[in-house]
């Protein structure tokens, strides 16, 4: 089992406002510099993402590709994240093929339609 | 390996002093080499009780826990989490619940480590209890005043 942030309070924070500066600027490249070594086939990147966003009210849809066994226990420890297999029940989604995921309309549309 | 054995070792460990685990501790000789996964980290967790006449659930109040999660060259993960702020103590339990995963290694841990807090903590419990029990008072309804 490997080890998540070395202080998953500061390294969830950091994350989370790199995190919140990519997506309020669409297009701009953010560099995370989380010093993660998750299992395979997970990235630094999104494994960080994973650690600072997720948590056991946060559902989570794997495609294929993303789950491997290591990398749904090492989740299922850091996060306590409960995995789903239907889109329409995840509030997060882990795509590691995005030429196979489901359509956009398989997820969860929210609540503001 | 069933679940129930290691509930136990796991008490057992959680619920021994800082100086008892501490002896423990040095007892092994050489201390196994291992990685840190988790912690130690202290947190909160909500205890939940039940209501004496309807069973029903409630929260009874916060406490502080300190876990930690370890794994061993051999890949055992030791998990430990105990009341209140012993950082130290929750790493080496945990170590010592990675230890006692190993099928050849837990007879000797359990009769030379865990049997020995087990005692210890029953002693505690029982002399505290008598502590108690001298304190007791047993009231009679002797005469009502309604007649």
């Amino acid at each position: 089992m490997r080890g998540g942030f070395a202080d998953p309070v500061l390294g969830s924070q950091r994350v989370f406002r790199r995190v919140l500066e990519a997506m309020a600027h669409p297009g701009r490249i953010v560099t995370l510099d989380a010093v993660i070594d998750p299992p395979a086939p997970l990235a630094p990147a999104s494994a960080a993402v994973c650690l600072s966003r997720l948590d056991f009210e946060t559902p989570l849809w794997l495609d294929d590709a993303a789950r491997s066994h290591e990398a749904v226990e090492w989740l299922r420890f850091h996060c306590g994240v409960p995995l789903v297999d239907q889109p329409e029940s995840a509030r997060f989604a882990l795509v590691l093929a995005p030429v196979t995921m489901p359509a956009f309309g398989d997820f969860d549309l929210g609540t503001d339609v | 390996m069933t679940d129930t054995p290691r509930r136990r070792w796991m008490s057992v460990l959680a619920l021994a002093t800082p100086d008892e685990i501490d002896a423990a501790w040095c007892q092994l000789g050489e201390p196994p080499l291992y990685a840190r996964v988790r912690g130690p980290e202290v947190g909160l967790v909500m205890v939940r009780a039940r209501a004496g006449g309807t069973g029903l659930r409630f929260n009874i109040g916060e406490t502080t826990v300190t876990r930690c999660a370890v794994q061993l060259g051999g890949g055992a993960l030791g998990q430990a989490w105990i009341r209140g702020r012993d950082s130290r103590h929750a790493e080496r339990a945990a170590v010592l619940d990675a230890l006692l995963q190993d099928d050849g290694r837990r007879p000797a841990l359990e009769a030379v480590v865990i049997e020995p807090l087990a005692r210890a903590r029953e002693a505690r419990r029982r002399a505290a209890t008598a502590r108690a029990a001298a304190t007791r008072v047993d009231f009679f309804t002797m005469v009502r005043g309604e007649d």
